[in-house]
């Protein structure tokens, strides 16, 4: 169990199972090693594009992607600052991640998608809790390319 | 192996529904009681002629205790189901099976939602915030992803694109100010509707359904019984429950243009009662409006209007009251609320009223065959429930 391995380290935890922070932060997802399909979660029994239950091999995701569609969020959770943009994020490994936005004005998006919709992004990493230990929880985000 | 369905085999011959909205005063027994003594009452029936039950809540209780202690149920079989918003669906589901097995003569599927003092909000249900991943997506949001989706697949102009969805809650709200048991009964302008307050571009507040308290119920009987009871019952032509791997939002195979589930379900619904042309069959619909955008997608999935063409029959008002195939004629979840378990059989309530000539001011011409589509979940990741019913055998 991976998640309690890390409950006893006194370093940052990423927030889920994904988000690797060593040597620096990357996404990591589990390959289908029958068919080549991609998933995320490592907990992930079966292949749902060939039905492969056994042969699923680590494999490092890249850190830059591709906006597929997004929405600005202007209510939600209690305590969550607003607006913001949530997207799904393409990967050129053949997968779409879910995380937010950030370095976009959200008032900008919404005026001009277009600009928004297939924007080459990277993937960016911060503090966003401290848990009941005290250790920081990272959480990743992407933020548009700067190269 | 296949899905045989059980066409024209069992028929629903009383039905019930509270009012939908803000029931302060009541709980979750209460309105049990009042949407099943409807029943009772539609259907002539005493509560001991009643062999099993089906309840469906998502989170108003747990067991068949949830009912059988309102209802003084007299020591008989209640399974309480939850499949999520589709729960009411899936209580109806199982009642058909239980008496087209011959297993019981006659079954009640009943569902309920209290949410209004139970904290939610339509936002949050069980979510961490803010962890970068599934908890930053609101279900308002997740919904959203489908209208800039569609809107560049098909060519539109976002502000063209929000004039669709505009539309599809005016029209809702039309219907729902002619239904005395609707959550909001009253008509919308669109610029109103259009200006609304944001929740998830391009969402606004009145791009999303109305969150409320409600029941209702059905009582089903094995067809050929059916006139024992009833002079018009309805019956069932086809059920159809569907859960997908939840791929969707892994996948960039998938455009958020669609629910694949529901094609699914369509696709073996319409094979269970014969279906070819939904287009052209279906007399009427009630579908999981719980935002714009998903009604907008649901046309096209369930093959009313072509790929890419859902918007103009929007427009064109072929969904209208009066239109060509009305889509939710008693104001759907955007103005009769959703109260997650009971929406279901609420939909249903819809096809009994319409097709016994019962829905007052908004009483469709003759309908004759009518469905109910119901789905839990968010894009690409769902459950998807298409019920086929109609007003005579065959
Ligand atoms: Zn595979």
């Amino acid at each position: 169990m991976a998640e309690q391995a890390q409950a006893t380290d006194t370093g940052p935890r990423p927030i889920v199972p994904w988000l690797k922070l060593a040597p620096k932060p990357h996404l990591e997802g589990i390959k289908c090693e029958k068919c080549g399909a991609i998933y995320l979660d490592p907990k992930r029994v079966a292949c749902s594009k060939c039905g492969e239950a056994e042969k699923f091999a680590p494999v490092t995701l890249s850190d830059k992607g591709k906006v597929y569609v997004f929405s600005v969020v202007h209510q939600s959770f209690p305590g969550i600052k607003t607006p913001y943009v949530t997207a799904i994020v393409d990967l050129p490994e053949g997968i779409s991640v879910r995380a937010n936005l950030t370095g976009v004005d959200p008032e900008q998006a919404q005026k001009e998608p277009n600009k928004i919709f297939n924007l080459p992004v990277e993937l960016t990493t911060g503090v966003t809790a401290k848990d009941r230990e005290g250790h920081d929880v990272i959480a990743f985000s992407y933020q548009p390319s700067k190269n | 192996m296949a899905s045989r369905g059980i066409k024209d085999r069992v028929a629903i011959i009383g039905m019930g529904c509270t009012k939908f909205g803000e029931h302060w005063d009541k709980g979750p027994d209460d309105l049990l009681v009042d949407a099943a003594y409807q029943a009772y009452e539609s259907a002539g029936v005493e509560p001991n002629d009643v062999d099993a039950y089906w309840l469906g809540t998502m989170g108003s209780g747990i067991s068949g205790l949830t009912l059988s202690e309102p209802l003084k149920i007299q020591y008989k079989p209640v399974t309480r189901v939850e499949n999520m918003c589709a729960t009411g669906s899936e209580a109806l589901r199982q009642a058909c099976y239980a008496v087209a097995s011959g297993a019981f003569d006659m079954a009640m599927a009943i569902g309920v939602e209290k949410l209004k003092d139970s904290g939610y909000s339509g936002l949050v249900m069980n979510a961490p915030p803010n962890d970068g991943t599934e908890g930053s997506m609101t279900a308002p949001a997740s919904f959203s992803l489908l209208a800039p989706a569609y809107f560049k697949k098909y060519g539109l102009d976002p502000d063209k694109g929000k004039d669709v969805l505009t539309r599809i809650a005016w029209k809702n709200h039309k219907n729902g100010a002619k239904n005395p048991k609707a959550q909001f009964q009253k008509e919308v302008s669109l610029e109103t509707i259009k200006n609304s307050p944001k929740i998830a571009d391009p969402l606004g507040i009145m791009d999303c359904s109305g969150v409320s308290d409600g029941s209702a119920a059905a009582i089903v009987v094995r067809a050929e019984d059916a006139h024992k009871y009833c002079k018009n019952p309805i019956y069932i032509k086809a059920l159809s429950f569907i859960a997908g791997p939840a791929e969707g939002p892994l996948s960039q195979d998938y455009d958020f243009t669609t629910f694949r589930e529901v094609v699914a379900t369509a696709k073996d619904a319409y094979a269970q009662a014969g279906i070819t042309n939904p287009r052209e069959q279906i007399s009427m619909a009630e579908v999981h409006d719980c935002f714009t955008p998903t009604e907008l997608v649901l046309y096209e999935d369930l093959g009313f209007s072509p790929r890419g063409t859902a918007w103009q029959d929007v427009m064109d008002g072929f969904f209208d009251l009066e239109g060509k195939l009305p889509v939710n004629p008693d104001g759907g979840l955007k103005s009769f609320g959703h109260p997650i378990g009971a929406s279901g059989l609420r939909m249903m309530y819809e096809m009994w009223l319409q097709m016994r000539g019962e829905a007052g001011a908004r009483q469709i011409k003759n309908p004759k065959v009518g469905l109910t589509h119901n789905l839990g979940g968010a894009p690409g990741r769902c459950v998807s429930f298409v019920s086929v019913v109609g007003s005579q055998v065959g």
